[in-house]
């Protein structure tokens, strides 16, 4: 994917991320506990690792992450981090297993949503120890299966907005 | 170059650059240009749902939760009435306070100036403790500012935009909070706890600390002010080094119930805290 194609999918990444990042931060209260909010911008960046090329798509990581950053209690440029070894580790088993079934799905947004808990926790408890109770761990394994089940509603819908992306915006 | 390299370029350059980010994160307390635009594009997006919430809930309270209001009325003019009898004797007792502060030439500010908040917004990722509201610094909000509620202490500015602010929760494990326990005047250091509520450790062994007893902030530290209920004891245990105890703290305020806070316009040194051994000098 080069150039204007390259740039649409970019842009088309971006746009979700802010849907995402607005749900998250105003409506998303009335659905869930914040402590197993799902991680829908990462769900798009694990979306956007089997869908956009190599070089947008680590932008958009990037992006994303900073995006992230702004809008948490984040130290700036911890989710850009995350969210960017989040799209070579999916872009990595994406080219070497199949992601496009469900439970591949539900898997890989589990698994990856869990590494990013612990290592948040974990640069978290570096910078000022306090007590890791087994709240901990549920509150963990809890947001990792919320995020694993929108992925498996939510990839879909991208993949469907993404074929139809040229007839919603009138361009061919 | 070839693609393989350029691919293993940006890796690297990306990466770099995050980490950068991240460890120059600590020497700012103002919000850099992402923030900025960041905060300018959702704060009326969050205004106009947090503006939605409010007007739903109006409706609801006003028309929906009438049911068994008469009941309620009872109950509420029993209770005023209790309280007006409690209000006579603060009255007096703040008498005996002021008269006991006045001989003992302490200096303290009984009033801060502050600014009346709405929470626009929450914590975007939920892994941290935090939320946004809809003053920042055109309204003289800055990093490093209190938060109150009337039932107790919010939280500290984290991140300040023009006009928006973030504030950091005593229920996130990255705010410290210096307090007090009313009951026995022991100090210990308040931090959230990702289990649920906040921990204060570090509290001398000796102290014998009862589940209910009221946490208060010390005003040490010069950050917030001193006194502000910060909530009850709801169980003690031994540190994990034996040396000190550690209680689980139930914060006063009930975080997913407010929608408006108090933001006292004073900064790091603010507080007229002064020590006796200061005093004496």
């Amino acid at each position: 994917m080069v150039g204007g194609a390259a740039l649409k999918g970019y842009l088309f990444g971006s746009l979700m991320v802010v849907l995402a990042l607005f749900f998250q931060a105003t409506t998303q209260f009335f659905l869930s506990n914040p402590a197993h909010k799902p991680e829908i911008v990462l769900v798009i960046v694990v979306w956007a690792s089997t869908r956009l090329g190599f070089n947008e798509g680590l932008l958009f990581s990037f992006s994303a992450g900073l995006l992230t950053d702004s809008m948490s209690g984040a130290p700036t440029g911890l989710f850009a981090f995350l969210y960017c070894v989040a799209f070579l580790v999916c872009g990595y088993l994406d080219a070497t297993t199949d992601l496009e079934t469900y439970g591949a799905r539900f898997l890989v947004a589990f698994l990856v949503c869990i590494l990013e808990g612990l290592s948040i926790i974990g640069s978290r408890y570096l910078a000022g120890p306090f007590s890791l109770g087994a709240g901990v761990g549920l509150s963990i394994l809890g947001k990792g299966f919320f995020t694993g089940i929108v992925a498996v509603v939510l990839m879909p819908l991208l993949d469907r907005l993404w074929v139809e992306r040229p007839r919603l915006s009138g361009l061919h | 170059m070839p693609r393989s390299i350029r691919d293993i370029a940006l890796i690297v350059v990306l990466l770099g650059l995050c980490l950068v980010l991240i460890f120059s994160y600590g020497k700012k307390s103002q919000t850099g240009i992402t923030e900025s635009v960041v905060y300018r594009f959702f704060r009326p997006l969050e205004q106009a749902v947090s503006t939605l919430k409010t007007s739903v809930g109006d409706v609801w309270r006003n028309y929906v939760y009438l049911v068994g209001v008469k009941k309620e009325n009872r109950e509420l003019k029993e209770e005023l009435r209790q309280l007006r009898r409690e209000k006579g004797e603060l009255l007096a007792r703040e008498a005996e306070n002021i008269r006991l502060k006045k001989l003992l030439d302490v200096k303290t500010r009984l009033e801060h100036p502050s600014v009346v908040a709405q929470i626009i917004g929450e914590d975007a990722s939920g892994w941290f403790r935090t939320f946004f509201i809809d003053k920042g610094t055109d309204d003289g909000v800055f990093a490093g500012m209190p938060v109150t509620a009337t039932e107790g202490l919010v939280g500290r500015i984290s991140r300040s935009g023009a006009n928006m602010a973030q504030v950091l929760l005593i229920t996130d494990s990255a705010l410290a909070v210096d307090c007090r326990i009313a009951r026995t005047r022991d100090r210990g250091i308040l931090r959230g706890a990702l289990e649920g509520g906040c921990a204060l450790r570090h509290v001398n062994p000796k102290v014998q600390l009862k589940e209910g007893d009221e946490v208060i902030t010390s005003g040490l530290g010069g950050v917030f002010p001193s006194g502000f209920p910060v909530g009850k004891i709801s169980a003690v245990r031994m540190g994990e080094q034996g040396l000190f105890l550690e209680a689980l703290v139930t914060p006063s305020v009930n975080f997913s119930a407010l929608d408006k806070v108090l933001v006292i316009l004073s900064t790091l040194g603010g507080f007229d805290v002064q020590t006796w051994s200061e005093e004496r000098r």
